[in-house]
């Protein structure tokens, strides 16, 4: 208590109780001299005097005690007595104070870890000025087409012009290098015009942004993010005008961001550096970039896309003419400016909005069945206390005081709960984060840490004295519903309360049950679903193969990997499977234009991969050597442009890649197996159209390697292979880049079925509570029946069907509003199952199982009284 | 003139006619009430000050503190405004009171 006292010192001292008190004390004594005064003069010495007005005076006690009933201080006393009171009633009952604590505290938690998350990615502002007018150009055409990223010519007419709707707009663009040194490693970096630097105004732990020259020539230099600094120059304290090899290329370093500083995109890149400072991982392609900015101050984005509009079309792509074949009416290909506001790191899409959506209603539902759990946890509690409770309405207490002083209790669990979910919540943050973004972070990036800040805590607060307030005030209201006159019997008498009391109890079991099944069935579907994503089958053997990710590709490099132990084959490929898919593109299939998935392939592609031929036959070395216009497609793509026909020796019309708006006619040679080109959870693809390819005049990227045996020394003589003939490759295995593609699905899973588990286990403890409260309540009943013949066994059963009985109707409940909202997620997210039997015929079998377990103890224990001792104590 | 129990309720009646002649100090209070009352009512002191005090709050009495006569500190109560008009009410009242306990009694007309 002594931390108590010591708190109420300092607000009385804060609020000017501590005056209050000395002008209470000043006055009285002022009092008993005056009259003492007098009393002297009747001829009393002055000793006598005062000690016969002090009896005169009366009970000072009651006089002070009256005085600050009176004052404004009333209910500061009243909040110390009922919070001294709650205080010692926790100490007391501390399984009730742990058990209370723990489910607010699991609860507040897991919102708070959601809502760090959420804030930082999508509700904190980003770190500029007129964040809310922050927005980013995109371009859509006619046809569907869009592009988001142009020349850096084009890009400046816009960031140049004097009458631009933005007030400062900005280039940039992502790209991935090599930083060289004795370990030459892949980074990513952000390529930007100077006007970013003026936007972000970032503050560095040493040195200064990358900046243009007085005639505007950039800076060749760079501006590390914490994370590069720490990966890129081992967190070097000298680091400043330093250089860093970047594709070859020697840039100075000038400046190093703080920890937990980022730019303004979610993935914080390893450095910055400024458009046109170098020419690095543009991999032979002219570099292009998107543009952002702020938008000037009450100019709206339709005005604004209005405004780019003609500016948009003069850039060079639009001006590009089509051909005749192409696009028999001219001038009917339009392109339009779109302006979009992204105002947070991630801009609102509607990809993330059934996902945030979800994760809301999963978090809701945790959270109500806590506060139906913790309620019924107060019903229990104070029905207990009655008796306490009725002797202080006896003495005067108000049903307003005494509902006061059990919210007091309710509210000051719940905040021991914030506290104890903060310290949970921090600890977490960080775990989570990791297995989150192990994706990112695998891939070498940095996402910005995710913090629990000061307004995450101050809002669990809120929440945790919503929860507070509102589980303590039906049960208090419940309680202090009760006749004064019975109050002091604690008999039978009581029993009107206590009936109600208990059904309400049962209602909430029920609450719990119905609100907890969507969450396991939920968790089911999604283990379920991670569970056969790890058994896919992308329709070729992935065991053995390697994407090598070569920093070019050279007939040297070949014939070197070739002669590395264990290589069985190797392939060049312009798209990598498995990592985004393929390149879409326009064709013509008899006579409708349409978009297909394309990929340009040498002709050791479908050995490599293990793609089995269907019909006709596969490239042939000079045929990929020289592009000859034919082409492999997908049975997927056969069966769907000539079902029940033969395809091979038809013509397929692809865009041409090098002349804008030219199409070019290949024919089909032959039909080869599907199989998954895109992400896993995209499934196989629906159209592919293999290429010829990675002949000496037109190199492709990407190497894939199959190995024998896949292990580390086979990698790392790839990577020794691609050294020694003076190149940089990332081997990287297919069964990794799979996995990581699982992980969203596993951490799905993951939180759902903790979320799932939170739920049971509320439930159980809930129904536990309820079931070895009642039994208690009717130990009399037990006893008498007991005597009156009932068999022990007679007595378990009853407790154990009534307890089902309450889980029964739970399911009965919620088993129809799991299907609607299943069935409602499933329409939103495609790659959940709407209707799981397993998921949907284990989890009623599992509550059912866990409500026996939860109430067999207490049944037991019913079944075991006995009735003379039974009888007595009641 | 015998002592007399005052009626419950009425000590703030008293207390601010008391209090409407001139500013005054719980005893001074006190004093003033046994001196026009010719020495009949007998206040509890201890609940005086209560009664004081609630006055206060209802901003019927504003309090300062001062010195004595004996020259000794003491918080001075003076009527406020609204606490004048409340005077004025509650003695009203109370003549409508004791007329017609006086005509339930026969008072009056024995009186006449």
């Amino acid at each position: 208590m002594r931390p108590l006292h010591a708190l109420f010192g300092w607000v009385d001292r804060v609020t000017g109780r501590v005056g209050f008190e000395r002008n209470m004390t000043d006055e009285i004594e002022s009092h008993i001299a005056a009259r003492a005064d007098d009393l002297e003069q009747t001829g009393l010495s002055r000793v006598e005097a005062l000690r016969q007005a002090r009896r005169q005076f009366g009970r000072q006690i009651r006089c002070r005690e009256a005085g600050r009933d009176i004052s404004r201080y009333r209910y500061l006393d009243e909040l110390h007595a009922n919070l001294r009171d709650a205080l010692r009633g926790l100490v007391r009952d501390r399984s009730f104070a742990v058990v209370a604590t723990s489910v607010i505290a699991s609860v507040l938690a897991t919102n708070m870890v959601l809502f760090a998350f959420l804030d930082a990615y999508f509700l904190r502002p980003l770190p500029i000025a007129s964040a809310d007018r922050h927005v980013e150009l995109s371009v859509r055409g006619d046809q569907g087409r869009w592009r988001t990223a142009w020349p850096l010519n084009d890009v400046e007419r816009i960031l140049t012009d004097d009458n631009s709707v933005l007030e400062r707009g900005y280039a940039f663009t992502t790209r991935r290098v090599i930083v060289g040194g004795p370990h030459p490693q892949r980074a990513y970096v952000e390529v930007v015009s100077p006007s970013y630097f003026d936007l972000l105004r970032p503050r560095l732990m040493m040195g200064r942004p990358p900046a243009a020259d007085q005639h505007g020539r950039p800076e060749r230099a760079v501006m590390l993010s914490h994370s590069g600094w720490k990966r890129l120059t081992a967190s070097d304290p000298a680091v400043l005008g330093r250089s860093l090899l970047v594709d070859g290329v020697s840039l100075a370093v000038v400046g190093v961001l703080p920890e937990g500083t980022g730019g303004l995109e979610p993935v914080t890149p390893e450095f910055w550096m400024l458009a046109g400072a170098a020419d690095v991982g543009a991999a032979g392609r002219a570099p292009e970039y998107g543009i952002a900015g702020v938008l000037r101050e009450g100019v709206s984005v339709d005005q604004a896309a209005a405004a780019l509009t003609p500016l948009v079309r003069s850039f060079s792509f639009a001006q590009a003419a089509p051909s005749a074949t192409q696009n028999p009416e001219p001038g009917t290909r339009t392109y339009d400016a779109r302006v979009e506001l992204r105002t947070t790191l991630l801009r609102e899409s509607r990809e993330l909005q059934p996902l945030a959506l979800s994760l809301l209603l999963l978090f809701g539902l945790v959270t109500a069945i806590a506060a139906a759990n913790l309620t019924s946890l107060h019903l229990a509690r104070a029905t207990a206390r009655r008796h306490d409770l009725s002797i202080r309405a006896a003495l005067g207490a108000s049903r307003g005081r005494l509902i006061r002083h059990l919210l007091t209790e309710s509210l000051l669990v719940s905040m021991v709960a914030a506290v104890v979910a903060w310290g949970l919540s921090v600890a977490s943050v960080a775990a989570v984060q990791g297995i989150v973004f192990s994706l990112v972070s695998d891939a070498g990036m940095t996402m910005l840490p995710v913090d629990v800040d000061g307004r995450i805590v101050l809002a669990a607060c809120a929440l945790a004295a919503v929860v507070g307030i509102g589980c303590g005030l039906l049960p208090a209201l419940q309680t202090t519903k009760m006749d004064r006159s019975l109050a002091l019997k604690r008999d039978a008498l009581w029993l009107s309360g206590t009936v109600s009391a208990g059904r309400l109890r049962g209602a909430l079991v029920v609450v719990q049950v119905v609100l907890s099944l969507p969450l396991l069935v939920g968790a089911g579907i999604l283990v379920r679903s991670a569970n056969s994503a790890t058994r896919v089958d992308v329709g070729y053997p992935i065991d053995g193969l390697i994407d090598l990710r070569p920093d070019g590709t050279s007939a040297r490099l070949l014939d070197k990997l070739r002669s590395v132990p264990g290589v069985q084959a190797i392939s060049v490929v312009s798209s990598t499977p498995l990592t985004g898919g393929m390149t879409r593109m326009s064709g013509r299939v008899n006579g409708s234009e349409l978009r297909l998935g394309t990929n340009e392939v040498d002709d050791h592609f479908f050995d490599t991969l293990g793609i089995s031929t269907i019909r006709g036959r596969v490239f042939s070395a000079s045929e990929a050597a020289s592009r000859v216009p034919v082409a492999v497609i997908s049975e997927a793509t056969a069966r769907r442009f000539w079902p029940s026909q033969n395809a091979i020796g038809r013509t397929i019309e692809l865009e041409d890649t090098e002349v804008v708006g030219q199409y070019r006619q290949y024919e089909i040679v032959g039909v080869v197996a599907d199989v998954m080109s895109g992400f896993f959870f995209q499934g196989r693809d629906a159209n592919a159209v293999y290429r010829p390819g990675g002949g000496a005049g037109s190199p492709l990227p990407d190497i894939l390697v199959r190995l024998d045996r896949e292990s580390a020394t086979s990698m790392a003589a790839l990577r020794t292979a691609c050294g020694d003939v003076g190149a940089f490759c990332e081997p990287y295995s297919f069964r990794r880049i799979l996995a990581q593609q699982r992980v969203p699905f596993e951490v799905a899973s993951l939180i759902a079925s903790g979320l799932g588990f939170l739920a049971l286990g509320l439930a159980c403890l809930g129904l536990h509570g309820l079931v070895r409260f009642s039994v208690v309540q009717r130990t009399r009943e037990f006893g008498i029946r007991q005597a009156l013949g009932a068999t022990r066994r007679r007595i378990l059963l009853g407790v154990l069907v009534e307890a089902v009985r309450r889980v029964g109707w739970g399911i009965g409940i919620g088993l129809p509003i799991c299907l609607g909202l299943s069935a409602f997620i499933a329409s939103r997210v495609p790659i959940v199952a709407s209707f799981d039997p397993v998921a949907y015929g284990f989890v009623p079998l599992v509550l059912l199982a866990a409500a026996l377990m939860a109430s067999v103890f207490p049944a037991l224990r019913a079944a075991s009284t006995d009735p003379i001792r039974a009888l007595r104590e009641q | 003139m015998g002592t007399a129990q005052i009626l419950p309720g009425t000590l703030e009646l008293l207390i601010l006619r008391a209090v409407s002649l001139g500013p005054l100090h719980g005893y001074g209070v006190l004093s003033r009430i046994e001196q026009l009352s010719s020495g009949a009512f007998t206040i509890e002191e201890g609940a005086l000050y209560p009664a004081l005090w609630r006055l206060e709050r209802q901003d019927l009495v504003s309090s300062e503190w001062g010195a004595s006569a004996s020259n000794r500190r003491a918080k001075f109560y003076a009527i406020t405004r609204k606490g004048k008009a409340r005077l004025g009410e509650q003695v009203e009242a109370w003549d409508r009171l004791v007329d017609a306990m006086g005509m339930v009694l026969g008072k009056k007309a024995d009186a006449r």
